[in-house]
């Protein structure tokens, strides 16, 4: 059996890329990928300690953060198509309006 | 008639005041919004006449409005003084509205009584008072603030009945603020004019020296009335509860309450205001600042008269007080070059008079020269108001002269000799009548020095009435152009005029003394009121005749040096002989009493004002320019990481969550 350090290492190795993505990337869909990249290193972690401390109340937040995840995703999309209407780029760095 | 129709005698001239108020409210808002609508247009002639005088229809509302009124008061005032008259009349009547407030032992009612006294002062303040609105008709009539001058003046004359017929001393201080306030108004009331707004100013300020002392009065007439259990206000209980006030004591009551009385009467040393006053319109200076308010410290003296005779020294202040100023401004009126200021000195001169006889305990004589007083100073303003009117505003004297001549100014002229006249008090005139029973009154109750003073101010007063006169009228224009350009007064003015002239000369006759076989009629009818014996005959001067003789001749050589002096037309208004420029100066620059007071007062209160406007003001500058300059940097320190891009957003969001990270593992916490 992998100890429970494998797993969050993974855990962590995704959460970082996410990061990194995130603060990194200029295209909106690539931002919004590594969110959900994010969402998922944090998902495998709470799994992992669910597991490992044989306590579901990980398993259930899992479950609540995917529903979550999905919602967001949609609204997320919705504003990424409006946005691209606007200012037919997906460029983050050019939404910088509330700035003003 | 009932006792409570006495609260119309000064509700209607209120009731104008509030109707012509909101006249000129709504004309000043109408005015406002038509130049700005017109101003672009290229005639503005077709606009009505927006710029003179106000529109014919709103002039005639206003005039109804503000006259009549003024005079149905002064018939219900006249047929309660008939009332009166009658045997079996009550001579007092009283009406209580309830309360206005209580605190403490303190109990203030609304509640107004008509008694001899009070019904004397209606009665002048609303007959002589109605005629000057009258006469204010045609003297206005150009003027654009016509209805905001009627509200003034109504709001003065209610102000002015509620002083009278007050009850209670602090109702009795409502109407005296309220006659300040309109007094204040209608000096500035050409306030576009800097001066005339700092002659109100003036005199507002001076006037509540003098109600400082007033209140400061009523305060220790309170305090010292504790004792007896039963404190009051209340002007008809106070004489029977003051007898408890110990000498010291009510002398103090009576000097700051005279405090008072001489910052409305305008007494040295408070008496600056009163020429300055004079940048009012004319009637205003007929009304309030000879034939009324100014009055208003008189009666107020004689209606506290039983805390002044507690007093071995309160009597005799006033009455030096009185002396000095009669003399003091008889002296400065000889030698004024503005038609106004002579008459404004005469009136501060003629109030010394008043307080003389105060001093003498005939309050009596104080009130009758009160009332003569209104009726030939009133027609001393109101005349040379018409020579100002037909002049088209000239006050000067030195473009005066020769009016006698222009055919047009022929009453102007008559009206205006009775009133010099008669306040030079040349035999019949009414202020001979009064002034006599004044000097008379001062020689019986042994007080030389008030009576030396006197009759020095009786051939001042003598001399510089016909100087007046004759610079007005007498030998050729010195200006022939404006005297050409003269034109008569208007009906309303020629009948306020013509009233006011039968009064000066027949008033007199009401009260002739009895050492020339007069009745007395008047101080018997007050009588009542100052606790002397009802319907006892006067007790006559042992040496009558000498005393009339003396000041009948003395009137008469001031009329007689005057004539001589200023019969021939003055090439110059200054010092009329030669060797007396020096003395003659120093009265034209009125004593220097106005640089002294600038010198002592104004400059030094300017000054620190100033020193403390700056040192507060750099003090408060600094330390809010020092909060800003904080505010300024820190925005623009925040400014930096304000970039408005998601990414360095989320590049901070991470570095926290980091940072928040290490910290759980540094500590070790859970």
């Amino acid at each position: 059996m992998i100890p429970a350090a494998g797993y969050l290492m993974v855990s962590a190795a995704l959460f970082f890329i996410g990061a990194a993505g995130f603060v990194a990337r200029r295209n909106l869909f690539t931002v919004l990928m590594s969110i959900e990249l994010m969402l998922n290193a944090v998902n495998l972690a709470f799994v992992t300690f669910s597991r490992q401390w044989g306590q579901y109340g990980g398993q259930i937040i899992v479950l609540l953060v995917i529903a979550v995840a999905a919602a967001e995703a949609a609204v997320a999309l919705a504003l990424v198509v409006l946005l691209f209407r606007n200012k037919e780029t997906l460029d983050v760095d050019v939404f910088g309006q509330m700035r003003e | 008639m009932s006792q409570s129709w006495l609260l119309a005698i000064f509700l209607l001239p209120l009731l104008g005041a509030v109707l012509n108020g909101a006249i000129a409210l709504s004309v000043a808002m109408a005015r406002r919004r038509v130049p700005a609508a017109t101003a672009g247009a290229a005639d503005g002639s077709t606009h009505g006449p927006t710029l003179g005088g106000p529109h014919p229809a709103i002039r005639s509302v206003v005039s109804l409005i503000g006259v009549l009124l003024p005079f149905a008061s002064a018939a219900i005032g006249w047929a309660f003084f008939a009332q009166m008259l009658q045997p079996a009349g009550s001579r007092l009547m009283t009406v209580d509205l309830g309360p206005w407030f209580s605190a403490g032992g303190l109990d203030v009612h609304w509640s107004f009584m008509l008694d001899p006294l009070s019904i004397v002062m209606v009665l002048v303040v609303t007959t002589v008072g109605s005629f000057i609105h009258l006469y204010s008709i045609g003297y206005m009539a150009e003027d654009a603030g016509y209805a905001r001058y009627f509200a003034y003046l109504n709001l003065f004359l209610a102000a002015m009945l509620v002083l009278v017929m007050a009850r209670d001393l602090v109702l009795m201080f409502v109407g005296w603020e309220g006659v300040g306030v309109c007094s204040y108004l209608l000096i500035g009331f050409w306030f576009e004019d800097s001066v005339k707004a700092t002659a109100g100013l003036k005199a507002f300020v001076v006037n509540r020296v003098g109600d400082f002392g007033f209140l400061l009065g009523m305060f220790l007439l309170w305090w010292s009335l504790v004792p007896t259990g039963g404190p009051t206000f209340d002007l008809l209980k106070l004489p029977g509860v003051v007898s408890v006030l110990s000498g010291p004591t009510a002398t103090a009551i009576a000097l700051l309450l005279f405090v008072g009385a001489v910052g409305k009467s305008a007494q040295i040393p408070l008496h600056v205001w009163l020429p300055d006053a004079m940048a009012g319109p004319t009637p205003v200076s007929a009304l309030i600042h000879a034939a009324t308010m100014v009055t208003a410290g008189v009666y107020m003296v004689s209606r506290m008269h039983v805390i002044y005779e507690l007093s071995h020294y309160a009597l005799p202040v006033v009455g030096l007080i009185g002396g000095v100023t009669a003399l003091m401004a008889a002296t400065v009126a000889c030698a004024q070059t503005n038609i106004k200021r002579v008459i404004a000195w005469s009136t501060i001169s003629q109030l010394g008079y008043m307080f003389m006889a105060l001093a003498a305990n005939s309050y009596g004589y104080g009130i009758f020269h009160l009332v003569t007083h209104a009726f030939f100073k009133g027609l001393f303003f109101l005349s040379a108001g018409a020579v100002i009117h037909a002049l088209h505003g000239e006050e000067e004297l030195s473009r005066m002269g020769g009016l006698w001549k222009v055919p047009q100014l022929k009453g102007t002229a008559i009206a205006f000799a009775i009133a010099a006249l008669a306040n030079a008090g040349l035999v019949p005139l009414s202020g001979f009548v009064s002034k006599d029973a004044i000097i008379l009154a001062v020689a019986n109750h042994q007080m030389p020095v008030v009576l030396a003073l006197a009759w020095l101010t009786a051939f001042l007063t003598a001399f510089y009435s016909v100087r007046l006169l004759l610079l007005v009228f007498a030998g050729d224009a010195r200006d022939p152009h404006l005297a050409e350009t003269a034109h008569k007064p208007g009906w309303s003015m020629s009948i306020a005029l013509g009233f006011l002239s039968i009064g000066a000369v027949v008033v007199g006759g009401l009260n002739w003394p009895a050492e020339l076989g007069g009745q007395e009629w008047f101080s018997a009818f007050l009588a009542p009121v100052f606790g002397g014996p009802v319907g006892a005959p006067p007790v006559p001067e042992p040496h009558a005749g000498a005393v009339v003789g003396i000041t009948t001749g003395l009137v008469l050589l001031g009329i007689l040096v005057a004539w001589l002096r200023y019969r021939e037309p003055a090439p110059t208004l200054g010092a009329p002989w030669r060797g007396t420029r020096a003395v003659w100066t120093f009265f034209w620059r009125k004593w220097y009493v106005d640089e002294l007071y600038g010198a002592v007062v104004v400059r030094p209160v300017l000054a620190l004002a100033q020193g403390f406007s700056t040192a507060f003001d750099s003090f408060l500058d600094a330390v809010a320019d020092a909060f800003a300059e904080i505010y300024d940097r820190g925005a623009r320190v925040v400014r930096l990481i304000e970039t408005g891009r998601v990414r360095s957003y989320g590049f901070v969001m991470v570095l926290g969550t980091l940072a928040l990270l290490v910290v759980a593992v540094v500590t070790g916490r859970r």
